[in-house]
C-alpha cells in the first residue's frame, strides 16, 4: 500500500518540482481536468460497488411466515469488465493546461484503477503552465489487482435482517449504525420488499416452486479523515445509493433451494473531496457522479441444514456479481 | 465499508514528501493534489504492493548556464561547470528509487551578453563526460536558440553515479573571439524511467 501510495504521488510530486514549471498555476488552471481525469480513472469503482452492494439481497424466493425470520452475512465481489480496464482521454475535455505530449494524437486510452500498469499502456501526460513551460508523465497505473488475483473485483459486505410480515410478505433490512473515529464514518441503511406473486394467481399457486417479487433500496455512506487533528473538516467522502427490483422463483429440493431471478438494477455513486485547500479558492473542490444500471439475472443455491443456511449465486449484468451469504433462517 | 480498511494508511503520504526547503515551497501548493491523490490511495486494495516494480517516465527540460570569461582574442574555450551550478536530476527521480532508462532526447544552445553579433564555431558538448552526437560546426547567433540536431540520444544511464550531472563545452572558432566574456545557455530535454 505504501509503495502504491509513493507511486500515485510521483506523478503530481515530480511534476510540481521540476525547474520550468510553476505547478501553482497548473492547478488553479485545472481543477475541471482532475475532476475529469479522476472520474474516468475511479469509475470502475464507484460503479463496480454499486452492483456489488446489490448482491444478496435473496436466497430464495419462498417468504417467510408471519414473524418467521432470518440473518445473514452478505459477501458479493462485482467483477469488472475488460471495458472498464480503460477510459478515453481526449484533448478537447481538458484545458491546454493538460494535454496528451504526443501533438499527433488528439485522444488515448488511459488505465483506470483496474487498468495496466505497463508502461507502454500509459500514455504520456503533459502539464504545462501558464508560461508556456512543460513537464510529462506517465499516466497513473492501474492497482494490478487484476495482475495478482486474476480479476478485477469490488467487494462489498453487508449485515442483512428479514422478518416475515402479513400476506406473505418480508421486510429485509440492512442497518450498520453510524460508526465514528477519528479518522472515519461509517453506515449503512438499507431495506427491502419480498412479496410473494404466486398466491394471487389462480392455478399457479398449487405448483410446486415459489414465486415473488422483491425489490430493494440501499445506502452507504462512508468519510475518511485526512487530516483529521489539523484540518478536520478535510475528507473523502464515498456514498453509495442501490436500487434493485427482480422477479424471484426457487424450488426446494432436499437440503437444497435452487433460486434465480430476473429484473434490473441500478445505482447512484458519489465521490466528494470535502474541506478548504491551500491554493484552492473553491472548498469541497472535487465531486464525482456516478449513475447507472443494467438489467439482472441471477441464479443460486442455497444449502440448509436445521437452522443454517450457506448460499451462493451469481449475477449477470453489467459487472457480474457472485456473492455468498451465510446465517440461519426460521419459518 | 470499502474504505475503512485503508484508512490507516493517510498520514504515509506525509513523509513520503522528503524535499527541499525550495521544494517545500512548492510544495505548499500542492495540498490539494495532495488530497486529490490520497482518493486514489485510499480506494486502492492493500494487496497491490505484492506486485513488481511499477515504472514511471518523466519528461523534463533542464536549462544550465554556462558562464565563458577570458576569451577575448582566443581561438578556443573550454568550460566545464562546476558541481553546485551542474543540472540537478534528482526531481527527475522524485520518490522513486531508482533510474531504469535515462538519456537526453534533445539540445537547444544559446548564446547570450556575446558583443558580437554571432560566434562559427566547432562545439562539442558533453554531459557527464559523454559528448553529444551531432553537427559540431555551428553558427551561433546572440539571444538566439539553436536546436542541435542529435544522431543519437545521449544515454546518461552508465555513468550516472549522483543526481548530479556537469556538463562541459568545448568551442574552437575560426577566428578570434571578440568578447571576454560572454554565457552559453544549454537547455536539455531528459527523459527518464523511474522505478519504484
Amino acid at each position: 500500500m505504501k509503495k502504491y501510495i509513493t507511486i500515485l504521488f510521483f506523478m503530481i510530486c515530480s511534476a510540481s518540482s521540476f525547474s520550468q514549471v510553476e505547478f501553482g498555476s497548473i492547478l488553479e488552471g485545472t481543477l475541471g481536468d482532475a475532476q475529469i481525469l479522476l472520474k474516468g480513472y475511479v469509475r470502475p469503482i464507484a460503479e463496480g460497488f454499486g452492483y456489488s452492494v446489490n448482491g444478496g439481497w435473496f436466497t430464495t424466493a419462498k417468504t417467510h411466515k408471519l414473524f418467521g425470520f432470518d440473518f445473514a452475512i452478505v459477501t458479493s465481489a462485482a467483477i469488472a469488465p475488460s471495458s472498464a480496464e480503460t477510459f478515453t482521454f481526449n484533448n478537447s475535455d481538458y484545458s491546454p493546461n493538460l494535454q496528451l505530449d504526443n501533438s499527433n494524437i488528439s485522444s488515448a486510452e488511459l488505465p483506470t484503477f483496474f487498468g495496466s500498469q505497463e508502461l507502454e499502456d500509459r500514455p504520456l501526460l503533459a502539464f504545462t503552465d501558464n508560461d508556456g513551460n512543460s513537464v510529462s508523465t506517465s499516466a497513473l497505473p492501474g492497482s494490478g489487482l487484476g495482475h495478482a488475483i486474476g480479476f478485477n473485483a469490488v467487494p462489498s459486505a453487508v449485515i442483512q435482517v428479514g422478518v416475515g410480515l402479513f400476506k406473505n410478505t418480508d421486510l429485509k433490512i440492512r442497518f450498520v449504525p453510524k460508526q465514528a473515529a477519528s479518522e472515519y464514518e461509517f453506515s449503512s441503511f438499507g431495506f427491502g420488499i419480498q412479496h410473494d406473486l404466486k398466491q394471487w394467481i389462480p392455478f399457479v399457486k398449487r405448483l410446486p416452486f415459489d414465486v415473488s417479487a422483491l425489490v430493494a433500496w440501499n445506502d452507504v455512506k462512508s468519510k475518511a479523515f485526512l487530516d483529521a487533528e489539523d484540518n478536520p473538516t478535510q475528507a473523502l467522502e464515498f456514498t453509495t445509493n442501490t436500487f434493485l427490483f427482480q422477479i424471484l422463483a426457487s424450488k426446494k429440493l432436499s437440503i437444497f433451494t435452487l433460486y434465480g431471478g430476473v429484473g434490473a438494477s441500478s445505482y447512484t455513486s458519489d465521490v466528494n473531496l470535502l474541506g478548504n485547500y491551500s491554493n484552492v479558492s473553491m472548498p469541497d473542490p472535487i465531486s464525482l457522479n456516478y449513475k447507472g444500471g443494467s438489467m439482472r439475472a441471477n441464479l443460486g443455491l442455497t444449502m440448509k441444514i436445521l437452522l443454517f443456511n450457506l448460499s451462493a449465486d451469481y449475477a449477470v449484468q453489467e459487472y457480474d456479481t457472485f456473492s455468498v451469504t451465510a446465517g440461519f433462517s426460521f419459518r | 465499508m470499502l474504505l475503512l480498511p485503508f484508512v490507516r494508511h493517510k498520514f504515509i503520504s506525509v513523509s513520503l514528501l522528503k524535499i527541499t526547503n525550495k521544494k517545500q515551497e512548492i510544495m505548499t501548493k500542492l495540498n490539494f493534489m495532495k488530497s486529490v491523490v490520497l482518493l486514489f490511495a485510499v480506494l486502492a486494495f492493500s494487496g497491490c504492493e505484492e506486485n513488481g516494480p511499477i515504472q514511471f517516465i518523466a519528461v523534463d527540460e533542464f536549462e544550465i548556464t554556462l558562464p565563458i570569461s577570458g576569451a577575448k582574442n582566443e581561438l578556443s574555450f573550454d568550460y566545464t561547470s562546476p558541481a553546485e551550478s551542474s543540472i540537478d536530476i534528482s526531481e527527475l527521480l522524485g520518490e522513486a528509487s531508482s533510474f531504469v532508462e535515462l538519456y537526453v532526447e534533445e539540445l537547444t544552445v544559446t548564446l547570450e551578453d556575446y558583443s558580437g553579433n554571432k560566434i562559427a564555431l566547432d562545439l562539442e558538448v558533453s554531459a557527464l563526460g559523454l559528448p553529444f552526437d551531432y553537427n559540431h560546426s555551428l553558427e551561433l547567433t546572440s539571444g538566439i536558440a539553436t536546436s542541435i540536431d542529435l544522431k543519437n540520444t545521449l544515454d546518461l544511464l552508465l555513468f550516472l553515479s549522483s543526481t548530479s550531472i556537469p556538463v562541459t563545452v568545448k568551442g574552437e572558432s575560426s577566428g578570434i573571439l571578440a568578447d571576454d566574456n560572454f554565457t552559453l545557455k544549454l537547455k536539455l530535454k531528459i527523459k527518464g524511467i523511474v522505478e519504484m
